[in-house]
């Protein structure tokens, strides 16, 4: 609905019919209770508590496969960090003098970026061919795994270059010679 | 009269001038700054090439996953799309156009800046997974959006 009042006095308006409006009115009032927190607002996310909670709850119910809370004390944190420029986040990016930020190009974070986008771009077309009820969303699945893991996968070789990359960028300075 | 008219001839020519020299300069100003000091410096022509070097294994599988995209998202094997699962579509093309973003950025070397794009594509990765795990929390309704066939 927020949407649709926004359109108000913009080119947007003539897509949007009386009848149209008043339909979406309907849909939104409809599903208003099930989206409202406690004050009858709708919610700012699709789901309540954190995202935190969300990833737990979600590995709950993947006991073959839980993937969302490694991957959030993995990449959420830093990335967060490096989002909102809080400590974590500068600390994140400051290159070997200590007192600049790297610039580009830079092999900073390149591995890990590739390597955790992949993964959520497995699960996002993975979900969706399910949520969609594909007959061969199996065979998509195998399809998205067998791709990640040609990669990534356990003793593969971009896997080892990622390992050592990370070992290099968190590895302590050597004590600077007088 | 004559003489307003060559006044205002020279005005225009004057303009005119003005004009083309001042687009001109701004062109080869953002050329010089878009395209030697960025995207073709060097640099990055050398990181680029070190980045094909070193990631040949992912750069194929993007090829294939690319091409795993396009077969699902025109798949119309199934029943026809409900609301909720038309709009679980868009989510994924948003996480599919950001691998497309962060793929360039990280070409470029811009490690930092692609992670902040994975964060976003994580979060909506979980919340597509938490869909199709946990049905109820987009279960609206029954209203058919239209046959995808």
């Amino acid at each position: 609905m927020k949407s649709v009042k926004e359109a108000k006095g913009t080119h947007r308006e003539a897509h949007i019919s009386l009848e149209l409006e008043q339909e979406i009115k309907q849909h939104y009032d409809l599903v208003l209770p099930r989206f409202a927190d406690k004050n009858g607002k709708p919610l700012s996310s699709w789901y309540r508590g954190t995202f935190k909670d969300l990833c737990e709850r979600l590995d709950k119910d993947s006991v073959k496969m839980p993937w969302a809370v490694t991957h959030y004390s993995n990449l959420y944190t830093i990335s967060s960090g490096l989002m909102h420029g809080d400590i974590i986040g500068l600390e994140s990016q400051v290159d070997t003098s200590g007192f600049n930020i790297e610039a580009p190009p830079s092999q900073q974070y390149i591995s890990e970026s590739l390597m955790s986008a992949h993964w959520a771009l497995w699960w996002a077309l993975a979900s969706y061919a399910s949520i969609a009820r594909l007959p061969q969303t199996q065979q998509y699945g195998d399809l998205l795994m067998k791709n990640y893991e040609d990669v990534w996968g356990e003793g593969s070789r971009e896997l080892e270059e990622a390992k050592k990359d990370f070992a290099a960028q968190t590895a302590p300075e050597p004590p600077s010679v007088p | 009269m004559a003489l307003l008219d060559r006044l205002a001839k020279l005005l225009a020519e004057v303009r005119g001038f003005f004009v083309s020299h001042n687009s001109e300069r701004q062109r080869s100003v953002n050329r010089e700054f878009l395209g030697s000091c960025l995207m073709n410096s060097p640099k990055t022509i050398a990181f680029q090439r070190s980045f094909a070097a070193k990631h040949p294994e992912f750069i194929q599988a993007t090829a294939r996953l690319q091409q795993i995209a396009n077969d699902i998202f025109a798949d119309t094997a199934g029943p026809a799309l409900q609301e909720p699962q038309a709009m679980c579509r868009c989510l994924t093309q948003t996480v599919f156009n950001s691998f497309y973003a962060m793929s360039l950025l990280a070409e470029h070397g811009c490690g930092a800046d692609a992670l902040k794009i994975v964060r976003s594509m994580f979060e909506t990765s979980v919340v597509l997974a938490s869909f199709d795990h946990f049905p109820e929390l987009i279960r609206i309704s029954s209203i058919s959006v239209g046959s995808r066939k």
